[in-house]
């Protein structure tokens, strides 16, 4: 397949994961990753340098298995968590996308996002970089998503509906 | 200089905050605490920059001439291990014009340069170089001037935990912590080599008062209702994914009130609590070391390491086993704004299973990504605007367990031989919230101090 048709179709469900999570389609956005897929975001050690080893150092998120989002999903659906209720409104941007690895069935994809965000009257953001692995299952699916979160002195919450 | 001028301090009479009558089963704190920004500059005038303040941990700067910025108050520090070996905390401050020395979070550095002018400071804060000097045509008295960095009056270390007083005129730091250091030991005693810091920062800010995040630490009322959401996870974990999956604390324990707990207060505002006969104590990252710590200091205090237990050091320094083990720094921004910074520190040489066990943990709950915190920190801000009714003087929330202090020990710690100034001992379902009155009537004591103190001052 030609690079410029994979970069449209890696395009697209980077485009469509972000627009599943701003209208709350928990299980479209679900759908979108692979049982075994992991979604990390590391933390900052010093202004330039991350954490490396998330079994060795604290991440700011690290979600291994497709359970672990499921379990967010519950969370925010249940009403029992003030964190989730009410939800913020959120916004996803994702540009800059560029393949950086490409195969018939793998694709490793690098973007920039912002995700603005309002809740409480004000207006927040999270930016940063996304790298996400895609691989073929009926599809493109989401086996991994790295998150380099830019501002992480976190104001309340930080989860995955935000980054 | 006329006194009226120079002092336009409104007088406070403190008593009016904290509601003790303890006889009439009565502790109240004034809602004006939460909300009033002039008794905020007090309270960082008054206590925060009359104590001792947590500054780091020794692991954090380990090689010669590391650094880390942070705040005593609302004073701008450097903490470094100077090329001598010996830590010292200074302003962060040039003491050319003021630009702050240190402007990244941590490093190592040789010497730190002013950008501004270039006046140039070694790792032990000696003025190594006024820019141009020779030519600059200064006076005699300039050159009698020290220009090197300001140091902190005072820097103790207790077991790695470095703290450091804007002023000398405090206890011994060894006095200051007195017997909650029985709590601090059982996490530092889990391993022969003490504590490391675990890298990665997963800080916060919320929009309430620094009270807020010190009393929420010491409360076990709110698990059930506000961590409701953490607690299903937990069970569907078991039920969904098998036993071998993330495990965590089973919030069981406060619902059956199988386990039993002390609060303690201690001299010098620092409250505690611990949980005894607790059930999972095999789910805890530290039974993987239990046997050794067994042999080493006997089953009580093994145990002890690895029950759920919380030590508040009053003003600023919350130390939490509930899932894992969290130490948080509260640093105070505004009389509605709070920064908190979080810190992993685990037992060197624990195995890797059992530290990646513990990272898990510590960010399943703790984090402010995780499933709990956020629930915390959200109530908080809700709290802070709630608390904004102000035909209210008062809230309802100190009065859990109130029939039940004692003055002084309890059985618990006669038998492990510490020495509380109250106590409360009973089922885990007390989840007391008399383990407050310490704090604030420390609280009380540091406002009244240092306004009586500033009079005096200002009546020279």
């Amino acid at each position: 397949m030609e690079n410029s048709e994979l970069l449209q179709q890696a395009a697209e469900v980077l485009y469509r994961e972000g627009l599943t999570l701003d209208q709350q389609d928990w299980a479209g956005w679900l759908s979108f990753f692979t049982e075994d897929c992991q979604v990390w975001a590391p933390s900052w050690v010093t202004e330039h340098e991350q954490i490396t080893n998330p079994e060795r150092e604290i991440s700011l998120l690290f979600l291994n298995g497709k359970n672990y989002l499921q379990e967010r999903v519950d969370r925010i659906c249940r009403g029992a968590s003030p964190a989730s209720v009410p939800l913020p409104r959120t916004c996803h941007f994702v540009s800059n996308i560029l393949l950086e690895h490409s195969s018939d069935d793998r694709l490793e994809v690098q973007s920039a996002f912002r995700v603005d965000y309002y809740h409480h009257k004000k207006t927040f953001a999270f930016f940063g970089h996304y790298r996400h692995t895609l691989v073929q299952q009926d599809g493109w699916k989401i086996q991994h998503k790295k998150v380099t979160v830019m501002n992480d002195f976190v104001s309340e919450v930080l989860d995955v509906y935000l980054i | 200089m006329d006194a009226r001028v120079s002092d336009q301090r409104v007088l406070r009479d403190f008593d009016q905050y904290v509601d003790e009558r303890l006889d009439d089963g009565i502790f109240r704190v004034h809602l004006d605490t939460f909300r009033d920004p002039e008794l905020f500059d007090l309270e960082m005038e008054y206590i925060f920059e009359k104590t001792w303040i947590f500054v780091a941990h020794d692991s954090q700067i380990p090689e010669l001439n590391d650094f880390i910025t942070t705040q005593v108050g609302r004073q701008p520090v450097i903490m470094q291990r100077g090329d001598d070996g010996q830590v010292r905390a200074f302003l962060n401050h040039c003491t050319h014009r003021g630009p702050k020395l240190c402007s990244t979070q941590r490093g190592n550095a040789v010497r730190h340069q002013c950008l501004y002018h270039g006046w140039m400071f070694d790792s032990k804060g000696n003025c190594l170089q006024v820019t141009d000097e020779a030519s600059g045509g200064y006076s005699e008295a300039f050159k009698a001037m020290s220009h090197d960095l300001h140091q902190i009056a005072r820097l103790e270390s207790y077991r790695g935990f470095y703290f450091a007083s804007l002023t000398a005129e405090v206890p011994s730091l060894d006095e200051f912590l007195g017997d909650i250091r029985f709590f601090i030991d059982a996490w530092v005693d889990q391993s022969p080599e003490g504590l490391e810091w675990v890298k990665g920062d997963a800080n916060f800010t919320y929009d309430g008062n620094w009270k807020m995040v010190f009393e929420n630490c010491l409360d076990l009322y709110h698990a059930k209702t506000l961590h409701a959401s953490f607690g299903n996870a937990v069970m569907n974990r078991f039920k969904n994914m098998g036993e071998d999956e993330r495990k965590s604390i089973n919030l069981d324990d406060f619902i059956n009130a199988t386990a039993e707990v002390s609060y303690y207060n201690f001299n010098h505002g620092h409250g505690a609590l611990w949980i005894q006969n607790q059930s999972q104590q095999e789910d805890r990252p530290s039974y993987a070391m239990f046997q050794e710590m067994e042999k080493r200091v006997g089953r009580e205090r093994a145990e002890l390491m690895l029950s759920g237990k919380v030590a508040a050091v009053f003003p600023s320094i919350l130390f939490v086993e509930s899932a894992t083990f969290q130490m948080r720094m509260i640093r105070p921004v505004s009389v509605d704004k709070t920064e908190v910074y979080a810190f992993c520190l685990a037992p060197k040489g624990e195995p890797d299973d059992a530290r990646a066990l513990r990272i898990r943990q510590y960010e399943d709950f703790f984090s402010t990504s995780g499933l709990a915190t956020p629930d915390d920190t959200t109530t908080y801000r809700a709290a802070q605007e709630g608390d904004q009714a102000r035909v209210l003087k008062w809230n309802q929330g100190y009065h859990r367990g109130i029939e039940l202090v004692q003055e002084g020990p309890d059985e618990k710690a006669k038998q492990m031989g510490f020495n509380p100034t109250l106590s409360i001992h009973g089922s885990i379902a007390i989840q007391g919230e008399a383990v407050y009155i310490g704090p604030y009537r420390e609280w009380l004591k540091k406002m009244k101090a240092g306004q009586d103190a500033a009079l005096a001052g200002s009546a020279e």
